[in-house]
């Protein structure tokens, strides 16, 4: 009885210890996270036919002035993160939904309801380093175990599997199914959307704007009453604003003063939505 | 029965020169376990850890599959100066094995809470193919010596472990796992010996002994990291023998001098199902994760007193370095230790003891999801034997084994 005791003591004394999985990466595992050029081709033009479905359910606004606007935006925020051999490109879609989507490959959505909510150009900045950190961090990738086929010594050319059945482009148009899903109604792992913030927030600190900006947006999303709309695809507002609120805290990010460029947001967005309306 | 005249020769059959059977550690499964001298039992993150270690498949990147083949496998056994020539000197006896065999296959899957494994190791394996013919040597019988002795040796004994292991990470730094292998072993020696003698009479002898056994081989194994790259194994295992048999036909026709008659031959079968006494088998690992480009680790492994062995304890050493993030080179060093005891000089018919000792070498390329490996073992042994019945005479022995193995495993 005694010596099971000092098992279990023991078993709980190393279950409080973490060195068992870091320490068995061998370098070779680096190149199997390293992407290769096929992959990256793979994953634009995955990307972009989903991209292609999204414009095809809500209307892109052909406001060339806003679109530049918002493509200098965030390509300056992906400019300070991973991934740069990806060209990201943004646009804004014609619906009053409260949203905003990244299709692998670089392809970053954000809605005319979204941007009405906005108040700044780090709140926006916030939003579009949220939907880059999911394309940085490969999440729907993951999720639909998308790669490219190894290229060996056969030569074949870049394509997409999964699983051993069905053609090439039977696979393609099931995995654009299972990634419109995610992005519309299942939405991404809870994990996965908290990294995303995570990673957003501090790329838009790495890109010299208020690292609080997502959190504000927020927060404003919930008073204004849009909480219930974005939770379809997203974790519950409270809770990710708590949970933010801790990366902040952590990665001493908070308070920080830094630039919101509240005008030059006004000038290029604000005002010319609302002369629309 | 008439009298059985060996003629100062060796002697033609006997437990003695079977599989070997002396030793524990023949082959090392895996392609990455066999570069590191089998020094693995810290690591075992790989489907060969379903052999070494299940414990370690828990902590395995990925589900993976493994297979590995040793491409050539030569054993040489040689008994010094066994056989003396008439004209000064002495001719070595060589029993030489060769085989091509592909000795892993794993597979590892992620499965509920754990690591589900299905392998299947070959963990020793003799074949021998080989004529021999000496001429001139001395004989036991005054004036009388031997013109002509030709051997012909056809052997076979393989050792099979299949079966299914599962293991669990209790938290990120302990993991546990069972492997239950059936054990299986299956062989037969074939011996035909015949002396003419320089007067024209002959001895004669021939043997088929087949043999075969089964039973099971369960191994409980757990992994610890209490410290920052550090690794501690501990694995614990038995063969349980269910069954055992093994079927002697001996046919032996002697020399006239010593009473045969021209259709005078001997002829018996002896059949017995004695189970060998195995032991346990208790091993201690420990591996030092230096960066992701450098392992170090070593191994201990201890096996019990039985009725038929002597306790052994046998030592692993082995590292694996990145030279670049794609390629990476290993070596170990271990021991193979006889579990017999050392030869008495007032005995007669004691089982040879052989102390082997093995360098390892291997170099694995990696792709995306891949990696191919290619290694070298050579074993170097040294020890006596008493191959000449009824005789006191020690032999010495020097044995000789050399290895190329490949081996690939596939990340999915």
């Amino acid at each position: 009885m005694k010596s099971i005791s000092y098992i279990l003591i023991l078993v709980f004394m190393l279950s409080n210890l973490s060195f068992g999985d870091e320490l068995r990466k061998r370098a070779h595992l680096h190149k199997e996270r390293s992407l290769l050029a096929e992959d990256v081709e793979t994953e634009i033009s995955f990307g972009k036919e989903l991209a292609v479905k999204i414009v095809g359910k809500y209307k892109l606004i052909k406001d060339e002035e806003k679109t530049k606007y918002i493509n200098l935006l965030g390509r300056y925020i992906a400019k300070h993160g991973p991934r740069q051999e990806l060209k990201y490109h943004f646009g804004i879609l014609d619906t009053e939904t409260v949203n905003a989507f990244s299709t692998p490959g670089g392809y970053v959505f954000i809605t005319k309801g979204c941007l009405e909510l906005v108040e700044d150009e780090s709140e926006l900045a916030g939003i579009l380093a949220h939907e880059i950190a999911h394309i940085t961090q490969m999440h729907i990738m993951k999720n639909i175990n998308l790669r490219a086929k190894e290229k060996g010594k056969m030569g074949s050319l870049a394509t997409i599997i999964k699983g051993p059945m069905g053609t090439v482009e039977d696979i393609t148009l099931t995995l654009l199914d299972e990634a419109y899903k995610i992005l519309f109604e299942k939405g991404y792992q809870l994990e996965q959307e908290y990294e995303a913030d995570r990673v957003g927030t501090q790329l838009i600190y790495l890109s010299g704007y208020d690292p609080e900006g997502l959190k504000r947006f927020l927060k404003r999303v919930l008073e204004k009453g849009y909480g219930e709309q974005l939770e379809k695809t997203h974790p519950n507002i409270s809770e990710r604003i708590n949970v933010l609120d801790e990366f902040l805290e952590k990665d001493n990010l908070k308070n920080l003063n830094l630039k919101r460029n509240r005008y030059r947001f006004e000038r290029y967005i604000k005002k010319s939505l609302t002369k629309k309306e | 029965m008439k009298r059985t005249l060996i003629i100062g020769c060796m002697l033609i059959i006997s437990q003695k020169v079977l599989g070997d059977e002396y030793h524990y550690r023949n082959f090392l499964p895996g392609d990455r376990a066999g570069g590191m001298g089998g020094a693995y039992t810290a690591v075992a993150d790989d489907p060969s850890g379903a052999f070494y270690n299940p414990a370690g498949l828990a902590l395995m990147i990925g589900n993976k599959l493994s297979v590995n083949v040793n491409a050539y496998h030569i054993a040489k056994k040689s008994y010094l100066s066994i056989l003396p020539k008439t004209t000064g000197g002495a001719n070595n006896w060589d029993l030489v094995s060769s085989k091509l065999i592909p000795n892993f296959f794993g597979i590892a899957h992620k499965l509920g809470p754990g690591v589900l494994a299905f392998s299947y190791a070959v963990v020793d394996a003799t074949s021998r193919d080989q004529e021999q013919i000496f001429y001139n040597i001395k004989s036991a019988i005054p004036n009388k010596y031997i013109t002509r002795y030709a051997i012909n040796i056809n052997d076979d004994d393989t050792i099979y472990n299949i079966g299914p292991s599962y293991s669990v990470k209790l938290a990120d730094s302990i993991s546990v796992g069972a492997t239950l292998y059936a054990h299986y072993r299956s062989g037969k020696i074939i011996r035909n010996h015949l002396l003419t003698l320089n007067d024209s009479q002959f001895e004669w002898s021939n043997t088929y002994l087949s043999f075969s056994e089964y039973g099971v081989k369960p191994i409980l194994g757990t992994i610890i990291s209490p410290i920052d790259k550090v690794s501690f194994g501990f694995t614990a295992s038995k063969i349980y023998l269910l069954h055992s048999e093994n079927r002697l036909q001996y046919t032996y026709r002697g020399i006239a001098s010593a009473g045969f008659g021209v259709n005078d031959v001997n002829f018996y079968i002896h059949k017995t199902k004695d189970k060998r006494d195995l032991p346990y088998e208790f091993k201690v690992g420990v591996a030092y994760f230096h960066s992701p480009r450098l392992l170090v680790s070593a191994d201990s492994l201890y096996y019990t007193k039985t009725d038929d062995y002597k306790e052994v304890l046998n030592w692993s050493v082995g590292t694996e370095y990145y030279i670049k993030d794609n390629f990476a080179l290993r070596a170990g060093f271990f021991t193979d230790l006889s579990n017999t005891p050392k030869l008495n000089p007032y005995l007669t018919d004691q089982r040879e003891n052989i102390n082997n000792y093995g360098i390892t070498f291997s170099g694995s390329y990696f792709t995306k999801n891949t990696s191919i490996s290619i290694g070298l073992m050579y074993v170097h042994g040294k020890g006596e034997a008493q191959v000449i019945s009824g005789s006191r005479a020690i032999q010495d022995v020097r044995s000789d084994y050399f290895t190329v193995f490949i081996g690939s495993n596939y990340l999915y």
